[in-house]
């Protein structure tokens, strides 16, 4: 078991010096992404095996500040229920997979500027799809090269994620944030359910979820704890992306508090809704941030779009 | 996003997609709005007729028309009378026009004037004179109203340009008439000044002047044969009373004979008188130079002075006084004498009366050039006057002709072309203008609204409104619903409809917090 941990993390600094090469689809990157495959699927197999024990952490988590304190291993699974109507990006093809794929390699590209690991996906005013967007660019990235990726339901007022995945809310990030549970409690891992396509176990097994938790009133006070940067440190070294999806920046200033310990920050503007004094106020709450760039949501006008696909649908 | 940012022409497109139905449901409706409107509209109908304009079928040359005035100018004047409340007002109440409202007999004959239409042809083929004819129309509510009142007004200018001539040419012959009468009078005044002028200056007058002179020659001749009768008369008279006095003599001589002494200075008085009667003679015949003369004279003289030494005998006046005493022979003499004497006054009396009748004609060759200019500018008036007369003589006639013309409506004058139409169907209010007018109104109002819409509207939608307002890439477009039936996408025509629904379909789709 410490022989493949240390094999992933010999494959997770290769992949940070080989992070200039543009085509990662080489021989050798199929073979570590086998190697990688297997790693989750005996991790799984022990995750399995030992849910009992990953339960009895009950006291206050205090972190000493070690990659290795967070043992994967002991991740709870749940039973998730993905839904493929609200999950586009999950599709095998169709215009959503292919808009979140572009999405994805322009962070990519992103990353090929500036170190980028941690996401934060905001918007200005409520109801613009900022959980929508986190969520299917998560499982996007996760279907990428079989990446693992965290997905954090940063919004501790209105935590919507676990609906979209159709899993339990508790214990959240909240429960962290205010020193209740560990790290490994918080998260959860996704158990085989019915329907799922082999695709779709794919990218269930490469996602980590943390729910939102109820933070209510406190949620403004838990955002500023300094354990949301512990966290976001202790989960790196595990994932290759961690994607927080947060509250609207406008309204309240959680994500403000939470942007200071992500690496870029995506800006969700819904086309037809959001207006531009909007955005640009979103952008200035956000100076002290990098601000990664617009993620245009439900725009009606594609006309290219539709035939291309069309016509790609068409072959048997 | 207008007003916001430079749009392009996909921008419009965009906006076009998304709020067509905004401008497409106006453009639908107001036209059919329009065309509904037609029928609540009160229909009007309206009523032509054409009147052309003839000229005078006798020649200008011939005879002149009284009226020449341009029509245009004769048309506007017609117009104002035919539109005049007294013309008009019976018309309204005969026809009952505009009676549907409450309307004062000042509106109804407003709007009545407002329907009438009098527009002249425009011909392409020019014309000497005005123009070849004009329209009259009117406008009602029912089709059989606009044709009566059309007809009416119709015969209105036709019987008023014809009353209008015939008055025009009557009254020009009145007027002429008038003139002359009064040129006439002047005339006769002339006449009568010329007739007393000639009568005053009889005799003066510039065609008189030959006789005159002729007269003159004639009164100078007979002047002087009465001078020279005149002369010889005293001659004789002057030898009869010498021999006269040569008989008394003689008779002294013979009563005195007994006398003494007396004899000589009867016989010295008579040689005396001989000598003078002698000398006399001589005188006449002769210059006082010619000896005859002066011996005749010496011995006159000779004489006197032995007459006057010797003492003065009582003498015997040698009057011609006839006496008793006296012989048949000196009687005789004596009325002989006197006989002369009468004659010769009466010569002196005619030879006065020549003179004073050359007087009066030297008088008048000599005034005749002052009273010639006089005559002159009382014949140049009368010319004036007499010329005068004679044209308006031959105005008048021509004028009588014309009126006679106007009379048996020879002269120019409007014929109807065209009875006036029933119109079949309305004129106003014209469908195609109000659907057109409503299709125009809709679409200025949809593309205003969406103008409006567009400009309120602040909402991003595409990358280049996050790049125009933020200046941050836009890294993922994300379509609505993340469609993934592409069948649906293709049948995407007009995008809205149909993303509308699936997006219902979905409601948590796109969406969260």
């Amino acid at each position: 078991m410490s022989r493949i941990y240390e094999a992933l993390q010999k494959a997770e600094s290769d992949r940070k010096l080989d992070r200039r090469e543009p085509e990662p689809r080489t021989p050798e990157a199929s073979v570590k992404s086998a190697i990688y495959a297997t790693a989750v699927a005996t991790a799984e197999e022990d995750q399995a095996s030992a849910p009992a024990e990953a339960r009895s952490y009950g006291e206050p988590y205090v972190t000493p500040v070690d990659p290795n304190a967070l043992d994967l291993s002991r991740i709870p699974v749940r039973p998730w229920a993905l839904s493929l109507e609200q999950l586009p990006s999950l599709l095998e093809r169709g215009p959503a997979v292919e808009q979140f794929r572009s999405l994805r390699s322009r962070i990519f590209e992103l990353r090929d500027i500036s170190p980028l690991k941690t996401i934060m996906v905001t918007s200005g005013v409520p109801q613009e799809g900022k959980s929508f967007i986190s969520t299917n660019l998560a499982m996007s990235l996760a279907r990428h090269k079989n990446s693992k990726v965290l997905l954090i339901d940063g919004d501790m007022r209105r935590y919507t994620l676990h609906q979209l995945l159709g899993c339990e809310s508790h214990p959240g990030l909240a429960d962290y944030l205010g020193g209740k549970t560990s790290v490994t409690e918080v998260m959860q891992r996704s158990d085989s359910f019915e329907g799922m396509t082999p695709g779709t176990a794919a990218i269930a097994q490469n996602l980590t979820f943390i729910a939102g938790g109820n933070g209510g009133d406190k949620a403004a006070d838990l955002s500023g704890s300094p354990r949301f940067g512990e966290l976001i440190r202790l989960a790196a070294p595990h994932f290759d992306w961690i994607i927080v999806d947060s509250s609207p920046v406008l309204p309240v200033s959680d994500a403000v508090n939470l942007a200071r310990s992500c690496d870029g920050v995506l800006l969700v503007a819904r086309s037809g809704e959001t207006k531009f004094p909007i955005a640009q106020r979103a952008q200035s709450e956000l100076k002290a941030s990098n601000i990664l760039g617009f993620v245009l949501n439900a725009v009606h006008e594609q006309p290219q779009v539709g035939s291309y696909y069309g016509y790609d649908a068409a072959k048997p | 996003m207008l007003g916001h940012r430079a749009l392009t022409v996909q921008d419009y497109l965009n906006i076009l997609k998304r709020r067509w139905w905004m401008i497409a449901v106006p453009a639908i409706i107001f036209p059919i709005v329009g065309y509904l409107l037609t029928f609540l509209v009160q229909p009007q109908y309206v009523s032509q007729t054409l009147v052309l304009v003839e000229q005078q079928k006798v020649p200008e040359s011939y005879v002149k028309a009284v009226v020449t005035e341009d029509l245009s100018g004769r048309l506007a004047s017609m117009k104002e009378q035919i539109l005049s409340r007294s013309r008009l007002q019976p018309i309204i109440e005969r026809f009952n026009l505009f009676a549907n409202g409450r309307l004062s007999m000042d509106d109804r004959i407003d709007l009545t004037r407002k329907n009438i239409g009098i527009t002249p042809i425009q011909s392409e083929i020019a014309r000497t004179n005005g123009l070849p004819g004009f329209f009259i129309s009117f406008k009602a509510n029912d089709p059989r109203t606009a044709q009566l009142v059309c007809g009416e007004i119709q015969s209105l200018f036709v019987s008023e340009n014809l009353s209008d001539r015939a008055a025009s040419a009557a009254g020009t012959t009145e007027f002429l008439k008038s003139q002359l009468a009064d040129a006439k009078a002047k005339l006769d005044e002339q006449d009568a000044r010329l007739a007393k002028f000639q009568q005053t200056y009889m005799g003066k007058l510039p065609g008189a002047e030959s006789s005159n002179i002729n007269m003159l020659t004639t009164l100078n001749t007979q002047l002087d044969a009465a001078t020279q009768a005149l002369a010889r008369m005293e001659q004789d008279k002057s030898y009869a009373e010498s021999i006269l006095s040569m008989q008394q003599a003689q008779q002294v001589q013979q009563s005195q004979s007994t006398e003494h002494g007396a004899v000589a200075p009867q016989a010295q008085q008579l040689e005396l008188q001989q000598l003078q009667a002698q000398l006399a003679d001589l005188k006449a015949r002769y210059t006082d130079d010619y000896p005859d003369v002066v011996s005749a004279q010496r011995k006159v003289n000779e004489l006197e002075r032995k007459m006057a030494q010797a003492p003065a005998a009582p003498t015997v006046p040698a009057s011609s006084a006839p006496k008793t005493t006296d012989s048949l022979n000196v009687q005789q003499m004596r009325a002989q004498i006197r006989a002369m004497e009468l004659g010769i006054a009466q010569k002196k009396r005619d030879q006065a009366e020549v003179q004073a009748q050359l007087r009066t004609y030297q008088d008048r060759v000599a005034s005749s050039p002052a009273v010639e200019e006089e005559y002159k500018s009382i014949t140049r008036d009368n010319q004036t006057a007499q010329a005068f007369y004679d044209d308006l003589l031959n105005k008048l006639n021509q004028s009588k002709m014309a009126t006679d013309l106007e009379r048996r409506q020879q002269g120019e004058q409007f014929r109807v072309m065209d009875e006036p139409n029933l119109p079949e169907s309305p004129s106003s209010p014209k469908r195609s203008v109000f659907v057109m007018g409503g299709l125009f109104i809709g679409l200025a109002l949809g593309l205003s609204f969406v103008a409006l819409l567009e400009y309120l509207d602040t909402a991003i939608r595409s990358e280049r409104d996050i790049w125009a307002f933020t200046k941050l890439p836009t890294l993922g477009v994300i379509g609505l619903t993340g469609e993934p039936e592409p069948v649906v996408a293709k049948r995407k025509l007009f995008g809205r409809s149909s993303s509308d629904i699936t997006a219902g379909g979905k409601p948590l789709m796109n969406a969260g917090g």
